[in-house]
């Protein structure tokens, strides 16, 4: 039996399976894990291919969410999502964020810079299907429709019905401006519009969408090298004790009185002005916060394989290592340090939790990630329009988030009771 | 013996820092072990046995053990007390091995049985290769008669009993061949029919690597089967030390005798007072003196029955003394007792 069928049918895996909540739990971090991996793949090729905007084309189905793209303007500012219609008055509003746009470019003096001026006018996958002449007099048209309207006080009077319709056709006339989508391009486009748009027009699906990937690599960078750090320092403590002890012990002790978001706040805070506090590099960008959250992170997994170290220092096996003549270094890397590993993968789950909410909360301060979309700074934007009753933005990256977190514990829970030979069914 | 020891102890003195003070843990012993020979130390729990092999492998934590300067290791012109951790490190698991008592936690549980015989081998043999390693560690198993031994060498610690962990345990001291295999009370947690198997196996392996062995325990009967000589320990103190025949048949020192008295046996026991057969077995009253509080006099003092005046006044120290046959023995007391006992069912090595 190859080694994956062996896996499948351990003791292990069945009772894991047998619960179907923890098995759901886990497809769900399968398709996480699987959006961030692909969104990964979109940027590099993105970047690689040049096609990382709208502007420079050559998209694909995979580079569609790419950095830039999610970042885009893809329609109007603060639209809702599909399930709730929009207002009348709100859709006429629209309508004229579309023309406003047309009507800049027309008036441009020089052929030239109309041209260009209405070549950018994209709005996600959505550019310019028309000639600058047919803008120029289905434009016209329009405006004329619009003011048209101004007639009616309020478009959502109930018995309006002849401005709705009024409002209905000029909708249509609008998308006569654009390129007809067909194809996966229009379910992409759909897909962009579904939960609406921010304040500045960015499409909060896509924008949702990409800080999956954004909070597993924060979530994950930051598990890993706490759990490493701490797990290092905290054996080191344990094995050597003496000064070692007392210096990691001095360490964690101070770190720890200082409360963990004050601690992470400052440790962010101090990286503002400098050679990282850089919007327009991701990666450099997002150094602060590693930074801020390893050196929280990594007290927790310290003090615990530090206590498992002096339980086990005790053990025969340890003692007879010595016996044999191996080196203290050896012995603590070797023999003591692998059997923490139970203790650092606890740790691992806990930390790369802990990590994506702090990243919530360190963006809503301003302080965590500066470049590019994340849960945390949607949330942290969206507060204005929660003030107005716009609620997509905020829901959108909260039930993104939570659906992580709790997919995530259920599913390090039910793995810790496969795992633990003690623990029945 | 005509051929010089190949471990010469003298005046073995070792001390902890505690708490409460300094206190000796083993007070000035000394021994010889021959080439080839089975050394067994005997004594209560405490008495300082296990401090005085791990002081000559050096496994004591360094902060509040002191090795008193005097004391000397000889082992191959090295004096073991005062050699850097190094050159111990190069001691270690190739020219002197130990094994431990527990054999539930005597080997790494996330490793496999053959890579912890192998790590062995691949510190302290280095020229061999992977391949190579392999073979002797498989070779090693099949010398500790563990059945199967290839498929052994695959698998966990929890996949093996009790008996053939310390098998393995063996196996890991002996794969480098080793001059001397320190045993510390290494039946103690497995039962009698495994001790049995396990000691036999001890002796035939000494018997074909020529590795002498120094047998720690407390139980006498152990001593009776694989030990060639036999040293006893009280309260840090050496107190009687000879070939096991002579201390068996002619134990001279009132513990020792009080220890051979207190074997369990089918029948009568003899009664060391009255003489008179009796059912009821003989015990020692009285525990071990703390080692904070030791008398000026004999430390045995408080649980001998033939103490006299000058016991409690003055210590006695360790003299050569005649057994049968005229061999000599080293006993440690003012009044050794002259007659022989009878072992049950032994005659003798």
């Amino acid at each position: 039996m190859s080694a994956l069928a062996r896996a499948w049918s351990s003791r292990a895996s069945r009772k894991f399976r047998r619960s179907r909540l923890a098995v759901g739990a886990m497809v769900i971090i399968v398709v996480y894990v699987l959006i961030g991996a692909w969104l990964t793949v979109a940027d590099i090729a993105a970047t690689v291919t040049g096609t990382r905007d709208f502007a420079g084309g050559g998209q694909t189905l995979v580079t569609s969410f790419s950095l830039d793209r999610v970042d885009a303007r893809v329609g109007p500012l603060t639209k809702r999502g599909w399930l709730e219609t929009e207002q009348a008055e709100v859709r006429a509003r629209h309508v004229k964020y579309y023309l406003s746009g047309f009507e800049k470019a027309l008036r441009l003096r020089s052929p030239e810079s109309r041209a260009d001026a209405l070549a950018a006018i994209r709005l996600g996958e959505r550019a310019v299907g028309v000639s600058e002449v047919e803008a120029a007099r289905i434009v016209a048209e329009l405006v004329a429709a619009y003011h048209d309207l101004d007639q009616y006080d309020d478009l959502d009077d109930p018995d309006a019905t002849v401005a709705r319709e009024k409002l209905d056709a000029l909708e249509r006339k609008v998308e006569t401006l654009f390129v007809p989508l067909s194809g996966w391009k229009r379910w992409v486009y759909d897909f962009r519009l579904s939960l609406g748009t921010d304040r500045q027009g960015r499409s909060t699906s896509a924008r949702a969408l990409y800080s999956i990937k954004v909070a597993l690599q924060i979530g994950l960078i930051v598990s890993v090298v706490s759990v490493l750090l701490g797990a290092l320092l905290g054996a080191a403590a344990g094995y050597y004790g003496g000064w070692v002890d007392g210096v990691v012990q001095w360490m964690y002790s101070t770190l720890s009185s200082v409360p963990d978001l004050v601690l992470l706040a400052v440790l962010a805070y101090m990286f503002t002005d400098s050679y990282f506090d850089d919007n327009t590099r991701p990666f450099i960008s997002l150094v602060p916060v590693y930074v801020a959250m390893c050196m929280t992170f990594w007290i927790g997994p310290c003090r615990v394989i530090r206590g498992e170290t002096l339980k086990l220092k005790e053990l025969e096996y340890i003692q007879a290592a010595q016996a044999i003549g191996f080196s203290r270094l050896y012995i603590l890397v070797r023999h003591i340090l692998p059997n923490t590993l139970h203790l650092m993968f606890i740790n691992f789950s806990l930390l790369f939790i802990a990590a994506i909410k702090f990243e919530v909360v360190l963006s809503f301060l301003g302080l965590g990630v500066k470049a590019g979309p994340s849960w945390g700074r949607m949330i942290g934007e969206a507060t204005q329009e929660v003030i107005n009753g716009n609620f997509w933005q905020i829901g959108t990256a909260t039930v993104f988030m939570f659906v992580l977190v709790l997919a995530f514990n259920i599913v390090s829970d039910a793995l810790q009771d496969a795992f633990d030979p003690k623990h029945v069914g | 013996m005509s051929e010089t020891p190949i471990l010469s102890v003298r005046g073995l003195t070792t001390r902890f820092r505690t708490d409460r003070g300094t206190v000796t843990a083993v007070d000035d012993v000394s021994f010889d072990l021959a080439k080839g020979e089975t050394l067994g130390i005997v004594g209560e729990s405490g008495c300082g046995k296990t401090v005085t092999s791990k002081t000559i492998m050096r496994l004591l934590p360094e902060r509040t053990a002191i090795i008193d300067p005097s004391s000397r290791i000889m082992f191959e012109g090295m004096n073991l007390a005062t050699a850097d951790e190094r050159a111990m490190r190069r001691v270690r698991g190739d020219r002197i091995a130990m094994i431990f008592q527990e054999p539930m936690t005597s080997l790494n549980p996330v490793f496999t049985v053959g890579w912890q015989i192998d790590e062995a081998l691949k510190y302290h043999k280095r020229e061999l290769d992977s391949h190579q390693r392999r073979a002797r560690s498989i070779e090693m198993l099949r010398l500790v008669e563990i059945p199967e031994p290839e498929r052994r060498y695959g698998e966990y610690p929890h996949q093996l009993s009790g008996g053939m962990r310390q098998r393995v345990m063996i196996a890991i001291a002996l794969c480098c061949e080793p001059d001397i295999l320190i045993a510390d009370e290494p039946t103690t947690a497995l039962d009698v029919t495994i001790q049995a198997q396990i000691l036999s196996l001890m002796d035939g392996l000494k018997k074909k690597l020529g590795t002498a062995i120094v047998l720690i325990t407390h139980n006498l009967g152990v001593v009776a089967q694989v030990c060639d000589r036999v040293m006893v320990m009280y309260a840090g103190r050496v107190i009687e030390s000879g070939t096991v025949w002579d201390i068996f048949h002619r134990p001279q020192h009132p513990y020792t005798r009080a220890l051979l008295d207190s074997i369990p046996k089918s029948g009568r026991h003899e009664q060391a007072e009255s003489g008179r057969p009796s059912r009821r077995l003989p015990t020692i009253d009285g525990i071990v003196p703390s080692l904070f509080d030791l008398p000026p006099g004999c430390r045995f003092q408080d649980r001998c029955k033939h103490r006299q005046e000058r016991c409690v006044r003055e210590e006695p120290a360790l003299l050569d003394s005649t057994a049968a046959a005229g061999n000599i023995v080293q006993v440690r007391c003012h009044f050794p007792i002259a007659a022989p006992t009878v072992v049950a069912g032994r005659e003798g090595r």
